[in-house]
């Protein structure tokens, strides 16, 4: 790679790693194998986040592929003004909710799409989707938790299940989330709040306990 | 729930994921372990939270491919050589043959795609976006979309070759029409690998290879919507369809 950062450069790269620093200005000068190493390096944490948020593993791969293919348009205007995961990851966050967007307007429903609103109501439901973890008790139990808080974030408003996404999946801090959503730090603690607490309601109307995602309510 | 309950949604948040320096924690637990109602929120959130944990990552990664390319095969842009008025209308009518052949097949296909003259004086066609970062250029596709996409240009080539009626100029031009209204990117994909040896191999008008088209890795370039549509003012713009 061999492009390195002057220490105050360095410095300035907040919550970024020296190394990944230098990655970056390698691949601000082009070089293909960084941009190679970087892309290894985020693919997997960024493929997971944008699964879980537009809820289809195909989508998912074109959306972080899109994302890559933003990032090195315009990794030479990346200034360092925060860390690089932040940037990463709002270019995602945009491209999944243009994503998510444009198919409300194709009126495309996914099986991620099948939840039980808010207000109760019933959408499509994807509980008899088959799972290979079904197999045993345990995994059976398992994969019914795993569709159980699946629904509960569909559920959901988009503002607060990002940022539970967000904070929960992919362990971006509150600061970094508000540099990702464009919004103050506040502002996604009580999103996530309301998240939260909305999905602890809807728990409460079908009588499951959070604890072990099945049966009454302690 | 008291006046000291002030902000409760931030506060319990940041005690819940431990945010914050811990004078101002200090200050939320000290609140909290006097006040029944935030207890009780702070355990309900703490509850529901865990059950978070129960959608696991999906396993495996994306099957991204980055396929590096020379540099100026692929350009930004501002960086694209001007129109090829050097292509004569004559010279493409067998290259649109096999682009007709090859856009009937898959009417149904949606396209992101770029069209490019490479320095050798030929059309090339890909999929996606282009970009080129200074001293080098990449194209990225997932694994399967370019192992799918490889095995039917194939059969495509495969018939295209054997069908030696001259398809028009207009059956190609519909064929993008259709594909632009549709919107498949895997499709799309598919469509710009074939359209793209279908001007290779009508160009050099020898039978497909497979062999030589698994090489075309090299050749996969990305494009946009935007740019086929520049394809197809700049197919039309052409000489006169050539007669039925």
């Amino acid at each position: 790679m061999g492009v390195p950062f002057t220490k105050a450069e360095i410095r300035s790269t907040e919550g970024e790693s020296a190394q990944e620093a230098q990655l970056i200005a390698a691949c601000q000068a082009g070089n293909a194998k960084a941009f190679n190493l970087l892309v290894r390096r985020w693919e997997r944490p960024l493929f997971n986040f944008v699964c879980k948020y537009v809820g289809d593993a195909t989508v998912a791969e074109d959306l972080v592929q899109d994302t890559f293919v933003r990032v090195v348009r315009s990794i030479g205007q990346y200034a360092h003004r925060g860390a690089f995961r932040s940037w990463l990851y709002s270019i995602a966050v945009n491209l999944c909710r243009d994503h998510l967007k444009s198919r409300k307007r194709r009126t495309v429903i996914s099986l991620y799409d099948g939840y039980t609103t808010v207000s109760g109501k019933r959408v499509s439901v994807s509980d008899d989707m088959p799972d290979e973890r079904a197999r045993t008790d345990a995994g059976a139990e398992a994969a019914d938790r795993e569709r159980l808080v699946r629904r509960l974030l569909a559920g959901l408003s988009e503002d607060q299940r990002v940022v539970i996404l967000l904070r929960e999946y992919q362990a971006l801090t509150f600061p970094e989330i508000a540099e990702v959503l464009g919004v103050p730090e506040n502002t996604a603690k009580a999103r996530l709040h309301r998240g939260l607490r909305a999905m602890r309601l809807q728990l409460e109307r079908e009588g499951v306990s959070p604890r072990n995602g099945s049966g009454e309510i302690s | 729930m008291s006046d000291a309950c002030g902000n409760r949604e931030e506060r319990l948040v940041s005690l819940l994921y431990e945010d914050g320096d811990p004078s101002y924690l200090a200050e939320i637990r000290a609140h909290v372990a006097t006040c029944a109602s935030c207890r009780g929120e702070l355990e309900q959130l703490a509850s529901t939270r865990e059950l978070l944990g129960a959608w696991p990552d999906a396993e495996g990664a994306p099957r991204i491919v980055l396929v590096s390319q020379p540099v100026g095969s692929v350009g930004h842009d501002e960086d694209r050589p001007a129109p090829p008025r050097q292509w004569g209308p004559r010279r493409f009518l067998p290259v649109l043959a096999g682009v007709a052949a090859v856009g009937l097949v898959l009417v149904s296909s949606a396209l992101l795609l770029r069209f490019q003259v490479g320095a050798d004086g030929r059309l090339r066609v890909g999929f996606g976006t282009s970009y080129a970062p200074a001293g080098g250029s990449y194209g990225l596709v997932t694994r399967a979309d370019l192992d799918q996409s490889l095995a039917r240009t194939a059969e495509y080539l495969e018939a295209m070759v054997r069908d030696t009626r001259q398809q028009d100029r207009q059956a190609l031009l519909d064929a993008v029409d259709e594909a632009l209204r549709d919107q498949d990117l895997a499709a799309g994909k598919q469509v710009a690998n074939a359209i793209n040896w279908a001007f290779e191999e009508a160009d050099r008008r020898r039978r497909a290879d497979l062999g030589v088209m698994l090489s075309s890795m090299n050749d996969l370039q990305v494009i946009t919507r935007t740019e086929l549509q520049q394809l197809s003012a700049m197919l039309a713009s052409l000489a006169p369809a050539p007669e039925r």
